[in-house]
C-alpha cells in the first residue's frame, strides 16, 4: 500500500496519525510552496499551520478519482497562502520578479530572487520555470502570464510545454 | 477525439484544473471530460507528477516546533468538536425538559382554569339560586295571601315546632324549624312530597339554624313528610314512618 493511500485512509477515518505521516513526507514541500509566496519564514509557518488544519477539517471532502492527495494538499497550501498574504499586505501591490522581467501583478507574485532551485531544477530554463511559476503556484491563466511577462501567448503555451517536458524527463530519471 | 485531446491539452485548462484555478462549472466539465477520455486522464497524471516534482525544487524545513504545534491544534480542534456534540446533546435535552415542563405546566394550569371556571359557575348558580330564595322568601312572607300553620311534633318523646308557610298564590312554600331534637350520630331528618303516590325525596335536614327557611315544592297538591333515616339518607322512605306530615296545596 502507497503512503498515500495509507495517509488517506487514516484522513478519513479522522486518525491524527495521518497528520503526522503528511506531516512528514509533505511538510517541506508545502512549507517552501509558502515561502515562495509570502517570502517571509514566520508567515510561511503561520500558512502551512493553517493549512494542516484545513487539511484536517476538510478530508471528508477529499476525492481519489479527482486529484492525487499532493494535488489537492498544494491547492489549500496555496491557496492560504495567497490569503494570508492578502490579509497582511492590503495596500501594498505585489511588485514581483520573474526571470529577468520585473512586472507589477495585481494581487499575485513571487520574486524569483528567493527560489532557492536545487541541482536538477537548474536544467529547467528561468523563463520557463517562471511561467510554471506563475501558473502552478499562483493559479494564473496563460492568457494573464502571457499580459504580466509581456510575451505572446504562444510564446506562454510553448514555455508551459518545454518546461513540463523538462520536468517529465527529470521525474522520469528519478523513477 | 484526438483533436478533441490535443485542444484541450493545448488550451492550457488541465494546468489550470491541476493547480485547483478554475472556477467549479469548469472544474466539473474538465473532470468529465478526463472521466471519459484515458489520455487525457494519462496527461492529467502526467502534470501531477509533475507538479509535485516541479513544488519539491523549492523545499525548505519549517522549524522543528511546528509539527508539535500543528497536533497540538488539531487534539484541541477534536476535544472542542467533541464538546461541541455534547453540548449540541445536553442543549437538546434540556430543551426536551424545558418542553415537557411547560407542556404539564400549561396542562395542569388548563385543569385548574377549568376547575376554577366550573366554581365560577357554581358559584353564579349558587348566587342566583339564594337570590331566588330570598325573592321567594319575601315574597311568602310579606304577602297577606301566605298561610301560616304552627305544628308539634315529637322523636323520642322529645317535642319540637316549626310553622308552615303556603302560598297558593304563587305556589310557594316554606318550612322553618324553632328546634330539631337530637339525634344519634348515624341518624338524619329526611323530608318528602308525596304527590298522586309518587313519592319525591326533597333532603336531608342537617343542622340548621333557626328562622331558616326551607323551601318545599308546591306545585301540586302533596303531603310534606318528615322522617327519621339512617345517615347519609333513604332513597325508598316510608312515609308511615313520618313523625311530621304537612299538607300542601
Amino acid at each position: 500500500m502507497g503512503i498515500d493511500t495509507r495517509i488517506v485512509g487514516l484522513l478519513k477515518a479522522k486518525d491524527e496519525k495521518a497528520l503526522s505521516l503528511l506531516y512528514d513526507n509533505y511538510s517541506e514541500v508545502l512549507y517552501g510552496v509558502c515561502f515562495q509566496i509570502l517570502k517571509d519564514s514566520s508567515a510561511a509557518e503561520d500558512a502551512l499551520q493553517e493549512s494542516f488544519i484545513k487539511i484536517w477539517k476538510n478530508s471528508h471532502t477529499y476525492d481519489q478519482k479527482k486529484a492525487k492527495l499532493f494535488t489537492w494538499i498544494l491547492r489549500i497550501t496555496r491557496n492560504t497562502a495567497i490569503d494570508l498574504y492578502r490579509k497582511t499586505n492590503k495596500t501594498k501591490p505585489l511588485e514581483v520578479q520573474i526571470g529577468i522581467n520585473t512586472v507589477n501583478i495585481r494581487d499575485q507574485g513571487f520574486d524569483s530572487d528567493h527560489l532557492d532551485v536545487q541541482n536538477h531544477m537548474d536544467q529547467l530554463a528561468l523563463k520557463n520555470k517562471a511561467v510554471l511559476e506563475a501558473i502552478f503556484f499562483f493559479g494564473m491563466t496563460q492568457r494573464e502570464v502571457a499580459e504580466f511577462l509581456n510575451i505572446p501567448l504562444g510564446t506562454v503555451k510553448s514555455r508551459l510545454r518545454i518546461g513540463l517536458k523538462e520536468l517529465g524527463t527529470i521525474y522520469h530519471f528519478k523513477q | 477525439m484526438e483533436e478533441n485531446t490535443a485542444a484541450i491539452i493545448a488550451s492550457g485548462d488541465l494546468e489550470l484544473y491541476v493547480s485547483g484555478s478554475l472556477d467549479p462549472q469548469e472544474a466539473l466539465r474538465i473532470e468529465s471530460l478526463i472521466e471519459n477520455n484515458p489520455d487525457l486522464k494519462a496527461h492529467l497524471d502526467l502534470l501531477e507528477n509533475n507538479l509535485l516534482e516541479f513544488s519539491s525544487q523549492y523545499k525548505k524545513a519549517p522549524v522543528k516546533s511546528l509539527k508539535a504545534n500543528i497536533e497540538r491544534q488539531v487534539k484541541r480542534i477534536e476535544r472542542l468538536a467533541k464538546f461541541s456534540w455534547v453540548s449540541i446533546v445536553l442543549a437538546i435535552v434540556v430543551f426536551l425538559m424545558t418542553a415537557l415542563y411547560v407542556l404539564q405546566e400549561t396542562k395542569r394550569m388548563r385543569t385548574q382554569q377549568s376547575v376554577v371556571n366550573d366554581q365560577i359557575k357554581e358559584l353564579t348558580t349558587n348566587f342566583d339560586q339564594k337570590l331566588e330564595d330570598l325573592r321567594n322568601q319575601f315574597i311568602v312572607l310579606q304577602s297577606p295571601q301566605t298561610e301560616k300553620k304552627e305544628h308539634e311534633s315529637k322523636y323520642n318523646q322529645v317535642s319540637f315546632n316549626f310553622s308552615s308557610y303556603l302560598n297558593k298564590e304563587k305556589r310557594l312554600g316554606f318550612l322553618q324549624f324553632d328546634n330539631l331534637p337530637n339525634l344519634p350520630d348515624n341518624k338524619c331528618f329526611q323530608i318528602w312530597v308525596s304527590r298522586n303516590g309518587i313519592i319525591e325525596n326533597i333532603g336531608v335536614l342537617s343542622k340548621i339554624d333557626k328562622q331558616q327557611l326551607i323551601q318545599i315544592p308546591f306545585k301540586e297538591k302533596g303531603i310534606i313528610h318528615i322522617t327519621i333515616e339512617e345517615k347519609p339518607g333513604n332513597p325508598n322512605p316510608n312515609p308511615k314512618e313520618s313523625i311530621a306530615n304537612i299538607p300542601i296545596g
